[in-house]
């Protein structure tokens, strides 16, 4: 039997884990043997272990790497030297990880393969080491600027196994009560892993497989809203995984608040860009629009109002696209008529009465207002009672009463006083003048 | 982790996966028998997902994946394969019941027939005989009665809706038996593009003939030699070799561009190559006989119009009481050059678009035979 020591009981043993993965272990106390001079290899293993124990990883790096180069030199091999790289593997992935500089020397010599190297002697805890080397082989892809695929392809391996260890563990201690939470949040690690690496992957397809396979096991668990959009993204874009990888990606960068509107928008055009069929561009550009307009500033109307119509070019025929496409003109629009560009509010308009969507009367309104501030009366009239008539048939009150005011306005600027009186009579429960 | 100090004494031996979680079950209280049974469980599900993952590709072998993407597969098929293999070998031999073994055993069986049909689509013969081996010997004699293992994985879903997988299961033997016919059927043919204008290549596209005999079981292959053959061209190859099953095929560019041929891949021979390219010549033939020939074949495909003729390799059938000493092959090459005619084949060169003439030596008395 192996000789790290983790509680024998799953339930035990997984939050041991869970506590070392968050807080780096505890210490048990290692001293030297009297006996032993402190630069012999057993005392340098000692207090290597001791150091690691107590999560100080810089001594623990220092000791261990003395250790093996001791043990290399008088022929030690086995157990003991097993334990001790991963002592110096893991002491060099929680430093590096700790700091922000780029790793001085050869990450995959330095971290990765004494860890691998104590995995071919040490099986015990297959679940955490396996994790660790995950996390390892992640970091050497990572850092590799993200192409090297030996490095991806041992990354996911090391997760799955991780995951499948952990899940027949589970199993197996399901006596003692098991933690299915927990274990959903390893396999949404994993998912998440493995959409990260998918967008960058030289076979991406590969992750929607992989996907497919591990998505569904989370659909019970309390995070299963977040198992079946993992699981959905596989059938984006007619199962263009990178594709889908890059919007989900973007979609979540959208939590985060510190991104800038350009970041954000890039990456979302990424995702745009590695789409193949015209619908999901158009489900991703209306997104953006969708995103810019929500954010309400001036500035970013234009720029709306262009994925708006990117949309809207990729497919008309989805009534949401043709909504928001209209809406994006007609805040373009409104804008450009309060700052006085009549003739930019007026091309605007008119660019959204060319197709049907719901709220077109937003369209015919700014039209009208725009044409009469331009002196264009058949067009104010003709687009203002449009306006009208169309907000009389979806709105009442107080939202019908712009489009009424607008309607007799414009009536009254070219010279049907008599018509506007008799709309003046009808809407007077409106509060029009 | 936490690292406890080493044990004093004699090195226990190394344990493999299946040791450590059966030992880690028995430290529990309770029933000893009870806990080798839950151990071996985990072990039977652990195995079931291992084999999920090589099964998880075999829906990409429904269309003709990319040979990085195949290649990528593969080698998580083989770490799966090699986990399972690790398994098996862990199993107690004392424990756990025949049954439960049986299942092990048929599950690491199946994922590595499973991985063979994998290398067989990228063409690793080798490597797929050496999993079809394994297989065999995991399974043994014992364990072969109701075996099953995936042979092709269709799925269909959408965002929403339960994914739908249907599967089609084949016994060992059947699994071996469709296996072989895909190694033994997969002939070489060769294809020389050079006389082809390289900007009719990139519409160039194969496929089988509508009317072709290649076999249902065969359209993978297919498949993956189009495939193949794409490649060959995106990476500037005009002459290359593309494995394809016997049938009928057709290689063609854009309508006009003169690039079109049917060919046929025989079932007990290799093809002749496959020579594509917009220039043609005439041929007279001496001597002649509508019903008794020669006939010309290129690529199994009988060529009537002696006008206009493709050049390559064209196979001659002659009525031997009428024609005599008439080659097997000849091969007709664009270009004036010294022609070569042995017993069983005969270069010959035509400048392009000229008209050449064949003597056959005529059989005695043949023509007076007929009458």
């Amino acid at each position: 039997m192996a000789s790290a020591w983790i509680p024998r009981s799953a339930a035990v043993r997984g939050v041991a884990l869970m506590a070392v993965l968050l807080a780096g272990g505890t210490s048990v106390l290692a001293q030297a043997p009297a006996h032993e001079a402190p630069n012999a290899p057993a005392a340098l293993a000692e207090q290597a272990l001791a150091a690691y124990n107590a999560s100080d990883y810089p001594a623990a790096e220092r000791l261990a790497a003395r250790y093996v180069d001791a043990a290399r030199l008088s022929g030690i091999m086995g157990r003991r030297l097993a334990e001790i790289q991963f002592v110096l593997g893991h002491s060099r992935y929680e430093i590096q990880h700790r700091s922000q500089a780029p790793y001085p020397g050869d990450y995959r010599a330095d971290v990765v393969a004494p860890l691998e190297e104590s995995f071919r002697v040490l099986q015990d805890n297959a679940a955490f080491r396996t994790f660790l080397l995950g996390n390892a082989y992640f970091d050497l892809w990572s850092k590799g600027g993200r192409r090297d695929a030996d490095a991806e392809a041992q990354a996911h391996w090391y997760y799955l196994k991780s995951i499948l260890i952990r899940q027949s563990d589970a199993l197996d201690a399901d006596h003692d009560g098991s933690d299915p939470e927990k274990l959903a949040r390893y396999f949404l690690f994993y998912l998440d892993r493995c959409l990260e690496m998918a967008r960058r992957s030289a076979t991406p397809e590969l992750y929607l497989y992989r996907i497919r396979t591990v998505a569904p096991w989370g659909f019970s668990s309390p995070y299963a809203d977040r198992f079946r959009q993992i699981d959905d993204l596989t059938y984006f874009d007619g199962g263009n995984m990178k594709a889908a990888a890059l919007w989900q990606y973007a979609l979540d960068s959208l939590q985060d608040h510190a991104l800038s509107v350009d970041e954000m928008v890039s990456r979302f055009q990424t995702a745009i860009d590695a789409c193949r069929q015209d619908h999901s561009k158009a489900e991703i550009d209306r997104q953006v629009a969708d995103y810019l307009s929500v954010l309400d500033l001036p500035e970013r109307r234009k720029q709306a109002a262009d994925f708006a119509r990117r949309a809207y070019a990729f497919n008309s025929d989805d009534p949401e696209i043709r909504r928001r496409s209209g809406s994006a003109l007609h805040l373009l629009s409104s804008g450009a008529y309060a700052s006085g560009h009549f003739e930019d509010a007026l091309r605007y308009a008119q660019d959204a009465i060319r197709f049907d969507w719901q709220g077109r009367e937003l369209a015919d309104f700014d039209l009208s207002r725009a044409a009469a501030e331009l002196g264009r009366g058949d067009e104010a009239i003709t687009h203002g009672e449009q306006a009208y008539r169309a907000a009389k048939r979806r709105a009442d009150g107080s939202s019908l009463q712009p489009y009424a005011q607008n309607y007799i306005n414009v009536l009254r600027q070219f010279g049907e006083a008599s018509l506007a009186a008799r709309i003046l009579a009808e809407e007077s429960s409106l509060g029009v003048y | 982790m936490r690292i406890r100090h080493p044990r004093t004494g004699a090195d226990r031996p190394r344990t493999v996966l299946v040791a450590a979680l059966c030992v880690a079950a028995s430290l529990r209280p309770g029933s000893q028998a009870a806990v080798s049974d839950d151990s071996f469980a985990a072990t039977g599900h652990l195995a079931g997902r291992y084999a999920a993952q090589v099964r998880s590709f075999l829906p990409l072998l429904a269309g003709a994946p990319e040979a990085g993407l195949l290649s990528a597969a593969i080698v998580d098929a083989h770490r799966a394969v090699a986990e399972l293999d690790r398994l098996v070998a862990g199993a107690p031999i004392l424990g756990p019941s025949r049954d439960d073994v049986r299942a092990l055993r048929q599950t690491a069986a199946a994922a590595h027939l499973e991985l063979a049909l994998l290398e067989t689509r990228a063409f690793d013969f080798d490597a797929a005989r050496g999993d079809v081996d394994r297989a065999r010997d995991i399974l043994g004699q014992e364990s072969t009665e109701g075996f099953r293992a995936a042979w092709s994985v269709l799925q269909e879903g959408a965002p929403g809706s339960a994914l739908i997988t249907r599967s089609e299961y084949l016994s060992l033997t059947e699994f071996e038996a469709a296996l072989r016919a895909l190694w033994s059927r997969a002939r070489p043919a060769v294809f020389d593009l050079t006389g082809a204008a390289a900007r009719e290549l990139p519409e160039l596209t194969l496929e089988a003939a509508p009317e072709g005999s290649v076999q249902p079981l065969d359209r993978p292959l297919v498949a993956r030699g189009a495939t193949l053959l794409r490649r060959a061209l995106s990476s500037g190859q005009r002459t290359f070799s593309v494995p394809l099953p016997p049938g009928t095929y057709r290689l063609r560019s854009r309508p006009g561009s003169g690039l079109e041929r049917t060919f046929l891949i025989p079932e007990a021979a290799d093809p002749d190559p496959i020579v594509l390219g917009a220039a043609r010549f005439g041929l007279t033939v001496e001597p002649a006989d509508r019903s008794r020939g020669p006939r010309f074949f290129l690529n199994g495909v009988e060529v009537t119009n002696l006008g206009s003729m493709p050049f390559g390799y064209y196979r001659v059938s002659v009525d031997e009481s009428f024609i005599q000493a008439a080659p097997e092959r000849i091969r007709f090459i664009p270009g004036l050059g010294v022609d070569n005619r042995s017993r069983s084949t005969w270069t010959i060169f035509i400048p392009e678009g000229k008209t050449g003439e064949l003597r056959f030596g005529a059989a005695a008395l043949g023509g007076r035979l007929r009458d």
